[in-house]
């Protein structure tokens, strides 16, 4: 009972929490909405006359508009500008704005007779309005209006009589009560006015409609409660001069406003509250998490995705190693580098923990290197955008010492990336030239870059290279080099406005001169198209291997499932049951670091045993549901007949299983060369891989995203046609034996 | 020509010990039919001969080739000894005349013009050559029935094995299967045919097995073993009326349930369909006068305590159908004939049985009603 109040109470006074109300970002936005007004206040005229559709709520006093609004009871509240504004500190959850051309001149209130008291009180505004008091006035009542003391009238100096001045008083700071006397802005106005004219001065505090019948009948000679000068009134009453003027005020709650437009990141500052792409397992990704409070960080495979990420708006900002910046602004030109300025981080070439004499070594290659300047001169090469530094080429027979295996994530321009369908870069010529100062070869690993440092660690490699910075964290699990180079962290952001180009929209290429330009690039150009093709072939290699082992897997496991004797059955059931639950990317990976991780099995085979074992478990389920379907009938009539147990298998079980089972494995079959598409966690470089390292050169999402979509597509297409042909084969026919009459 | 020694079969998994001790021979050219109740072996007994199931002990020669050696080639023996099963087992791949091609040329090395023109002359002898082109799966079980039979003929067995082949039959399409047969035993092929068919079973065998404890109890002649059964549990079996029995615990019992099943069991036992609608009424009567009339509290009881039975019974020898209910004693009655309702329904009841009786039976309250044929 007790929750459903609360439910009910938070329903009720929450309405705000429905999130498909209107934003109320300008005057046009009101009409239709609930509007609160002060009864009989200017914003109730104004409101009334300019949102007729809207509904007016009316309320008695100012500040209950206020609570009105604040409470979502209503979707806005009118009120005078000059009483919400020194209100407003106490109300955080409000905004406001102006209504354009609708403000009014404040005046006092005097009845029609005293046109004289009128008349000196517009001279007494005429000296005071301009004078350094009225200007300190304002401001105290304005700062801390319960502060702000009254002006002492000392009653032996005013001997003239009594002033009986009218006073709504729930204005603050213009007109309330403060203990048991009417203080505020106008009082005090009021009072030096008297003081002038040696008149005391009594308030009658009232209701604001109250005020004018009130002088209408010659009760009091003037009133003072932010009066507006309108025509009605002024039938009744007479105005003084204005004394300030008066804009109306809109009250919503904040939630009410659509999001300001994102400032501008400008510098490293800016961050906080800004989400930011960065690239697993990077330092970038360690200092965005640590010192970019409140930001999202979305952690993404490549330094591409992370910039397709800005240029796409998915994220605010990419952070990544400053020497990347030129050739990825000169791909994208909509991005923007804005800083370069944290501290810098040392980069160095990661070991094998129990290659320390590779280490030892590698750093005397390094100082050589720097002392002879070639090292300098390497950097300055390769860091021109589209440069053709060609690599060291060397021949087998130099290499007499054996093989470094070096691993790499060759998504890095400038530092390690596929030129040509060859890995090049300043690190990867940097051990090329070290292995061949000691008579050795090296095999270059290709993989993402989160999948380094556990690579090295479980003694796949020897050493390891991707711009990878030395931090604590990595010096637990790998070794590093001394540092060859320094990197800072930038920041890239999209520019502010689109660049316009020279000739305006002239220039801007058709759809299909845009498909040919992107074809190019990511095709054609330093013959991707080989990238493409090897990707293809390795996944089409690992899903029928897999698919061939697996179906073989599946066989032997729906006969052990099947079998008599609860030693091979039970572990077969558990592994089957294992195997479902298993993520096939967790399996993937726990194959390949620990139950492959000491010896050196390559990553494609890890890849097809792992599929095996997970398509031989889906095959066995299969199998085994459309073995029990047949009846057993069937096995005997055959048995009866002189059939042996084999022959009555081939010849009468498995052509009805075929017939059964095809369709079901035929969708297993397509799930199993879509899962293929994990293997680049494991280094191996198949289909999607291929896609992701064009990307990364490109910078372009769309197009070797849709490529790769576009050969998967075949693929599957063309192995399942060739399934289908099976199925076709196998369903019954009625002339198997018999011919045709 | 097929010698049974010994013959003793246990489920291992059950422990069940179904035959005992089976001793049997065989002449050429003999149609044996093996009747008894239902567990005795009958189907054990056939599946062993074949060795579809593995006898515990004893042994089988057929042709002098004792199937219980392992060294003997069991599929070589087997190609000389057809079987019929209950439930068909046709090949549900294969359409109705390879299903009967399919054994000569796999394994008789037949080729396949001649295996067809043999599958469709065994086709035309069953009477399905219309159905040479249709899969098993379009025919109606008689038809099954006769593909199977034929399959059986194409491998031209000396021995036949029929394990109870109507019993999956609908009553209609059981003499369609039982004339084919009939034709087949008129050929000389040696048949053994487990069935519960009687009259069938008098009027096509040679010899009559009555199998009864896991043993060849009884063996003779039809006229032997129908008319002059020798020995006791014979005559009870052959003697005994044929019952169909149902237990109701409430008001709401399957009534078309019920009446189909005393509808197979007159047409088992050869009433006429004059005589059968005549049994069915009177059931449907009894269930409206005896168990629809009930109100809660005598339902509530009658749930408690048990429930009610309704027997059905058939004396060939008397051609009485004698229908019981039973009820139980805390019921106090099933219809009182104090009450003017109750001496209604008794009337309502004698109106269409030749006797009505109250009694008690082995603690429980019975009414009996009789129906002449």
């Amino acid at each position: 009972m007790a929750a459903a109040c609360v439910l009910l109470a938070g329903c009720a006074g929450s309405p705000e929490d429905n999130g498909s109300k209107k934003m109320l970002d300008g005057p046009d936005d009101l009409h239709g909405q609930v509007i609160c007004v002060q009864t009989g206040s200017t914003p109730d005229i104004m409101c009334t006359k300019r949102y007729p559709d809207s509904e007016i709520k009316r309320v008695e006093q100012a500040t209950d508009v206020i609570v009105m609004v604040s409470s979502g009871k209503v979707d806005a509240g009118t009120m005078s500008e000059l009483v919400w504004k020194p209100l407003s500190v106490n109300y955080p959850e409000l905004d406001y704005f102006q209504v354009p051309d609708c403000g009014t001149d404040i005046a006092m209130a005097f009845p029609k007779g005293k046109t004289g008291l009128a008349d000196e009180f517009n001279a007494f505004l005429d000296t005071f309005l301009v004078s350094v008091d009225f200007r300190e006035m304002y401001d105290g009542w304005m700062s801390d209006y319960d502060a702000r003391p009254m002006p002492e009238v000392l009653p032996e100096l005013c001997d003239s009589g009594v002033l009986t001045v009218a006073v709504s008083t729930d204005q603050p700071p213009y007109d309330m009560i403060r203990g048991d006397r009417v203080v505020g802005l106008e009082p005090e106005l009021v009072v030096r006015f008297a003081m002038g004219k040696h008149m005391q001065v009594e308030f009658v505090p009232m209701n604001f409609q109250a005020l004018i019948p009130y002088l209408v009948s010659d009760k009091a000679d003037m009133a003072c409660s932010v009066m507006s000068i309108t025509e009605e009134r002024s039938r009744m009453v007479q105005f003084s001069k204005p004394w300030i003027k008066e804009e109306i005020a809109v009250l919503f709650r904040k939630e009410r406003m659509s999001q300001p437009e994102r400032p501008e990141i400008a510098s490293v500052n800016d961050m906080p509250g800004h989400s930011v792409a960065v690239m697993t397992g990077s330092v970038q990704d360690l200092y965005a998490s640590e010192h970019f409070k409140g930001s999202r960080v979305l952690r993404v495979s490549s330094t591409s995705d992370a910039t397709l990420a800005v240029e796409s708006g998915t994220a605010d900002a990419a952070m990544l190693s400053a020497c990347q910046v030129p050739f990825i602004t000169a791909a994208m030109p909509d991005l923007v580098c804005i800083c370069d300025t944290m501290e810098p981080i040392p980069v160095g070439v990661a070991f094998n923990k129990e290659r320390q004499d590779l280490r030892m070594r590698f750093n005397a290659f390094l100082d050589s290197l720097k002392n002879c300047g070639a090292l300098a001169q390497m950097i300055d090469e390769w860091l021109q955008p589209g440069t053709t530094r060609p690599m060291p080429v060397y021949t087998d027979s130099e290499c007499v010492n054996g093989t470094i295996t070096v691993a790499l994530s060759s998504m890095q321009e400038p530092i390690c990336f596929v030129r040509d369908g060859q890995i090049v870069g300043i690190e990867v010529e940097m051990v090329t030239e070290f292995a061949h100062s000691m008579g050795m070869g090296i095999e270059l690993t290709d993989m993402n870059f989160d999948a380094i440092i556990p690579y090295l660690s479980t003694n796949r490699a020897d050493m390891a290279i991707a711009l990878l910075a030395i931090t604590e964290e990595r010096e637990k699990s790998v070794d590093f080099s001394v540092s060859w180079c320094y990197e800072r962290h930038a920041l890239l952001v999209r520019k502010a406005a689109p660049v316009v180009a020279d000739g305006g929209d002239a220039v801007k290429p058709g759809l299909w001169e845009r498909i040919r330009t992107s074809f190019e690039r990511n095709v054609i150009l330093e013959q991707r198209y080989k990238l493409l093709w090897q990707g293809t072939l390795m996944t089409l290699m690992i899903s029928l291997l897999s698919a061939l082992f697996g179906t073989m897997l599946g066989v032997l496991l729906c006969m052990g499932t099947m079998s008599r004797r609860k030693v091979v059955s039970k572990p077969c059931d558990f592994y089957i049951g294992f195997m479902r639950c298993m993520p096939q990317v967790v399996l993937l990976m726990i194959m390949f670091y620990i139950v492959f991780g000491k010896s050196h099995v390559s990553g494609p085979a890890v890849a097809v045993v792992s599929f095996s074992m997970c398509f031989g478990a889906y095959c066995s389920v299969i199998f085994r549901s459309t073995l029990e379907s047949i009846d057993r009938g069937q096995r005997e009539a055959a048995l009866a007949m002189g059939f042996t147990p084999a022959r009555t298998f081939f010849n009468f079980i498995l052509p009805q299983v075929m017939q059964r089972a095809l369709p079901v494995y035929k969708n297993e079959f397509v799930s199993l060369v879509k899962a293929t598409s994990i293997v680049g966690y494991i280094a191996v470089s198949d289909l999607t891989r291929a896609g992701d390292i064009i990307r990364s050169r490109t910078f372009e999402a769309f197009f070797p995203l849709i490529i790769v979509t576009v050969i998967y597509f075949l693929i599957i297409w063309l192995l399942t046609l060739l399934l289908r042909y099976a199925e076709f084969k196998s369903k019954p026919v009625v002339h198997k034996y018999s011919k045709k009459v | 020509m097929i010698r049974i020694e010994h013959l003793e079969k246990v489920y291992s998994d059950s422990g069940l010990r179904v035959l005992t001790d089976v001793n049997a021979e065989i002449r050429d050219g003999e149609v044996i039919s093996i009747i008894g109740p239902s567990g005795t072996g009958k189907s054990t007994f056939l599946r062993c001969i074949n060795m579809l199931e593995q006898p515990t002990s004893g042994h089988i020669w057929i042709d002098n080739a004792d199937v219980t050696d392992p060294r003997t080639d069991i599929a070589h023996v087997r190609r000389q000894v057809g079987m019929v099963f209950q439930s068909f087992n046709l090949f549900d791949h294969l359409s109705v005349i390879d299903n009967v091609m399919v054994g000569p040329m796999k394994l008789l090395g037949m080729s396949a013009a001649d295996a067809e023109n043999q599958a469709r002359d065994l086709l035309d002898q069953v009477g399905l050559l219309s159905k040479a082109d249709a899969f098993p799966s379009q025919l109606s079980g008689g038809q099954k029935q006769r593909v199977a039979i034929a399959r059986c003929l194409s491998m031209n067995p000396k021995v036949i094995l029929f394990d109870e082949p109507t019993s999956a039959l609908d009553p209609t399409m059981v003499s369609e299967v039982l004339r084919v047969i009939r034709d087949i035993a008129s050929r000389g092929i040696t048949m053994l045919i487990v069935t519960h068919e009687m009259q069938f079973a008098r009027n096509v065998s040679t010899r009559v097995f009555y199998m009864d404890q896991g043993v060849i109890y009884e063996d003779g002649t039809p006229e032997q073993i129908f008319d002059n059964p020798q020995r006791e549990r014979t005559q009870i079996f052959i003697k005994r009326v044929r019952s169909v029995s149902s237990h109701f615990d409430s008001r709401n019992i399957d009534l078309y349930g019920l009446l189909g099943d005393i509808h197979n069991f007159c047409f088992r036992y050869g009433l006429d369909s004059e005589m059968a609608k005549q049994v069915e009424h009177v059931v449907e009567r009894v269930v409206d006068n005896c168990l629809n009339s009930l109100d809660d509290k005598r339902q509530a009881k009658l749930k408690a305590c048990g429930g009610m039975d309704l027997d059905v019974a058939f004396s060939e020898k008397s051609g009485h159908v004698r229908m019981r209910l039973l009820a139980p004693m805390e019921l106090g009655h099933i219809l009182d004939p104090e009450t003017v309702e109750g001496q209604a329904r008794l009337d309502d009841l004698r109106s269409v049985c030749q006797t009505v009786e109250q009694g008690m039976h082995e603690g429980r309250l019975q009414l009996s009603l009789g129906v002449n044929c």
